[in-house]
């Protein structure tokens, strides 16, 4: 009963659906709390009655809560990522990825540049990536996970 | 007694005049026999039922095998393996373990019997002649239980005396109390015995139809007795509420009994998954907590906890392990050389470097 509103304010293909429900059961069963519990949660529940959103955008939006609930040592992993690389301030063109999952140690840098000049400015501030303490500290977040025991 | 139910033989026409046969039909009398002309057939409809894999496990197809038994262990791409033999005796098992990869990996749900056992002796035979690694290290216990099936077709009375007068190791792994016949074996110290633990909290939930760790323990205390080398492996290794109580208890209860300086290798390996084994063991398990961990797929697309927690894992095992003896041979199955890096401060450069350790560590031991 509780699920269909919640499901039909949101836009699910098959797979979707079943995303969905699996994440909804796994994290009932993680937290020893009911699914309505779950659905009834503050955020949760703005984004659905969020009359502004697409159906498509209140779905990943609701996904991407429910995936923080459920992997939450991997959510602190990308908060302390995405931390430190708002402290770089790393020029638009720029972007800067851990490996996936964290599972290597390896980040990844892409830039995109139209002029010899824009490649310049970027190399530039590459370069002095390695004087920044944020830099050195995210290879620290790339070998281990610094969550706290969630047990 | 036996350990396990088998309801039903399916007996291949072409298996009928083997001596394996006979010796099975003997030790299962009573059972109901079908003889099959056509095994393809028999698979492909057994794909019918509701759930084949657990009908499969309760239905013995005795049959013959004409191709490769002896194969490299398949590991895992872009990780560090150990340079295993695999040796397929018998295929599927009748304990089911909710995390088992056989079950998304085995086309044939039957617990299957080769029945051709002279060829496989053969098979071995040449493989070892040709010297391609000393002191290889073979085992029956990737794609069934090595003992198992002990009580209807007693492989190791076959394969122990054979590994004895062999420069190789044969490592029957095992999650039963089925030691009995080993123990007046001559084995020469050429035979492992090695045992899959863990927790008693995860033997219950996860493990049907095995033994209970006590059990495993008592009997591993058997065959140290009767001057095996034992080997240990903490895989899967689960992540659970109370992991460390468990797994520290494990450590405990196990030396109490066991002397470490019998004990030639440890394993330790995190509960890992490929992809579409998930889907089967909810189906076949619907209150399985395995999938409850943080599992992400890692660079050879299977599933793996979170790297964080498998470290964390291994590397409490290895200060549990280590108290009890730092000379205690330990390895990680199927991961990287960071992971590596990480829980002992150093790796082997390769699967090569791994498997030359296994050597230097099998001499010293004999």
């Amino acid at each position: 009963m509780v699920l269909v509103p919640f499901l039909s304010s949101l836009k699910l293909s098959e797979n979707r659906l079943r995303e969905m429900l699996t994440l909804l059961s796994e994290i009932s069963r993680l937290e020893r709390v009911s699914i309505k519990e779950i659905i009834d949660r503050i955020e949760i529940q703005e984004i659905v009655s969020h009359k502004e959103l697409t159906p498509i955008q209140r779905t990943e939006r609701v996904k991407k809560i429910l995936m923080s609930l459920r992997n939450p040592q991997m959510r602190q992993m990308e908060e302390e990522f995405e931390k430190k690389r708002k402290a770089l301030n790393l020029v638009s063109a720029v972007s800067l990825q851990h490996s996936p999952y964290f599972e290597g140690r390896e980040l990844k840098i892409e830039f995109q540049f139209r002029t010899m000049e824009e490649y310049r400015t970027i190399v530039d501030s590459l370069s002095r990536l390695t004087d920044k303490k944020e830099f050195k500290d995210m290879f620290e977040v790339s070998t281990k996970s610094q969550a706290p025991n969630i047990k | 007694m036996l350990p396990f139910q088998i309801e039903k033989i399916y007996l291949d026409v072409q298996a009928e005049k083997d001596w394996v046969t006979e010796t099975v039909l003997k030790a299962l009398p009573g059972v109901p026999i079908q003889r099959v002309e056509d095994k393809g057939s028999l698979i492909k409809q057994s794909h019918s039922d509701c759930d084949p894999i657990g009908t499969g496990k309760k239905n013995l197809l005795i049959t013959r095998f004409y191709g490769r038994r002896l194969k490299p262990c398949p590991g895992t791409s872009r990780h560090i393996c150990c340079g295993y033999y695999v040796v397929n005796a018998v295929t599927n098992c009748p304990m089911d373990c909710s995390y088992c990869v056989l079950q998304g990996y085995l086309n044939n749900p039957f617990l299957t019997l080769f029945s051709n056992w002279d060829d496989l002796l053969q098979e071995i035979e040449g493989f070892l002649a040709m010297g391609r690694t000393p002191l290889s290290r073979l085992g029956t216990g990737e794609l069934s239980d090595s003992l198992a099936l002990e009580s209807i077709f007693p492989i190791s009375q076959f394969l122990v005396p054979f590994f004895a007068r062999k420069d190789a190791i044969l490592e029957l792994k095992t999650k039963s109390i089925e030691v009995e016949r080993l123990l007046s074996l001559d084995h020469r110290g050429r035979t492992v015995i090695s045992w899959s633990l863990n927790p008693p909290h995860v033997i219950a939930e996860e493990e049907r139809g095995t033994a209970s760790l006590e059990e495993r323990i008592q009997a591993a205390k058997r065959c140290q007795e009767a001057g095996y080398p034992l080997g240990f492996h903490f895989d899967p290794m689960i992540d659970y509420e109370g992991w460390e109580k468990g797994y520290e208890e494990v450590v405990d209860s196990l030396f109490r009994q066991i002397d470490p300086k019998r004990v030639v290798w440890i394993s330790m390996g995190g509960f890992r998954y490929p992809a579409q084994l998930k889907g089967i063991v909810e189906e076949r398990f619907p209150r399985t907590g395995i999938f409850l961990g943080e599992l992400f797929p890692g660079r050879d697309g299977k599933f793996r906890y979170l790297k964080g927690i498998r470290t964390e894992m291994y590397q409490k095992m290895l200060k549990w392990l280590k108290r009890v003896s730092p000379d205690l041979f330990i390895y990680l199955c199927m991961e990287s050389k960071e992971v590596w890096e990480e829980v002992f401060g150093w790796s082997p450069e390769n699967s090569h470097h791994l498997n030359q350790m296994f050597e230097e560590r099998v001499k010293g031991f004999l």
